[in-house]
């Protein structure tokens, strides 16, 4: 379809039809239809939204095994301060597919993006799991879509542990600034985001809960079940918005 | 590092002690610095970019996973 497209846009400042050249051998040929599909390029588009995913993992302070796919944190981070101070980017849109990662990255990129002071809207496709939520949560406005998930589950430790008390509460605390910023940051109330996190018989092998589109804004995590047009459409709606109360301000 | 997924540790770090790439750290123009893993001795897998100028973080040719030619390096 695109490339059907493609081959019939009428390349700009270049004559449509040329009288036929004398013959060619195949490799001229080639090499012309090579220069032609190089210029029939989609021109750049002015955007004046900036979109990110977050994909797979959300790497944090080490570099995880290649059979991750992992969305690196120190480069998201510049990139969203680039956002805020680039006068041409006027939205933000943030496409979550995640399966959780290091805490501190996670909670790093959704504090970003909370104090960002540029319309932002997240959509949550396939699953914005664990450390995703955070993220989810940390725009101004979020979006699911209605088959998409969202894991809500405890924090586990990884690596070396301990054995004493002491252990347990640094894991506590970890796990309340997760808790803290998305009560912070949503509709949901601090005791039902415990009560599913901490829920059994839902998870064959772990506790927890496992949200599907709905459900999500039903206990008031996400605002609303929609795909990439409600989105952008909001988004564009929040800029629009946001200009007019700028011009009326000055 | 707390790990928070619900994938199980053991798939996501898999291969984490032999998994020892060697990077180069190649200057750009322009002031900064890119850290890539060696695909052949001309060309890379950009892995992170270090610039203290936020719109280089807008570049798609200077994203991570991006591959990278340049020229062979002396003294390797």
């Amino acid at each position: 379809m695109t490339l059907y497209h493609r081959k019939t846009r009428p390349v700009p400042r270049r004559p449509l039809r040329k009288p036929a050249p004398p013959a060619r051998s195949s490799q001229e040929i080639a090499a012309q239809n090579i220069q032609q599909l190089g210029q029939a390029q989609v021109p750049p588009l002015e955007s004046n939204l900036h979109t990110i995913s977050i994909i797979g993992q959300i790497e944090g302070h080490m570099v995880l095994p290649p059979q991750n796919k992992t969305t690196k944190y120190e480069h998201i981070i510049p990139q969203l301060v680039a956002v805020e101070q680039n006068p041409k980017i006027e939205g933000l849109l943030i496409i979550l597919n995640t399966v959780g990662g290091d805490v501190e990255a996670g909670l790093a990129i959704a504090e970003m993006i909370d104090t960002l002071t540029k319309p932002t809207v997240s959509l949550v496709l396939g699953g914005g799991h664990s450390i995703g939520v955070p993220v989810a949560v940390s725009s101004d406005y979020s979006f699911i879509s209605e088959t998409a998930t969202m894991t809500i589950h405890p924090i586990r430790l990884s690596g070396f542990v301990i054995g004493v008390p002491q252990t347990y509460e640094y894991l506590d605390k970890m796990q309340d600034r997760v808790i803290r910023f998305v009560v912070n940051h949503s509709d949901i109330s601090e005791q039902k985001f415990r009560e599913l996190m901490f829920n059994s018989g839902q998870l064959a092998r772990d506790i927890g809960t496992v949200l599907v589109g709905k459900d999500a804004v039903e206990v008031g995590l996400v605002k609303e079940v929609g795909g990439l047009g409600q989105a952008v459409a909001r988004l564009n709606k929040m800029v629009e918005e946001r200009k007019s109360k700028q011009a009326g301000g000055s | 590092m707390i790990l928070y997924t619900p994938l199980p540790v053991e798939a996501v770090l898999e291969g984490f002690d032999s998994y020892t790439p060697e990077y180069l750290e190649l200057d750009y123009p322009g002031g900064g610095k890119l850290i890539v893993e060696p695909l052949s001795p001309t060309e890379g897998r950009l892995v992170r970019l270090i610039s203290s100028h936020p719109d280089d973080y807008l570049r798609p040719e200077l994203q991570p996973g991006t591959i990278i030619s340049f020229g062979p390096q002396r003294g390797r």
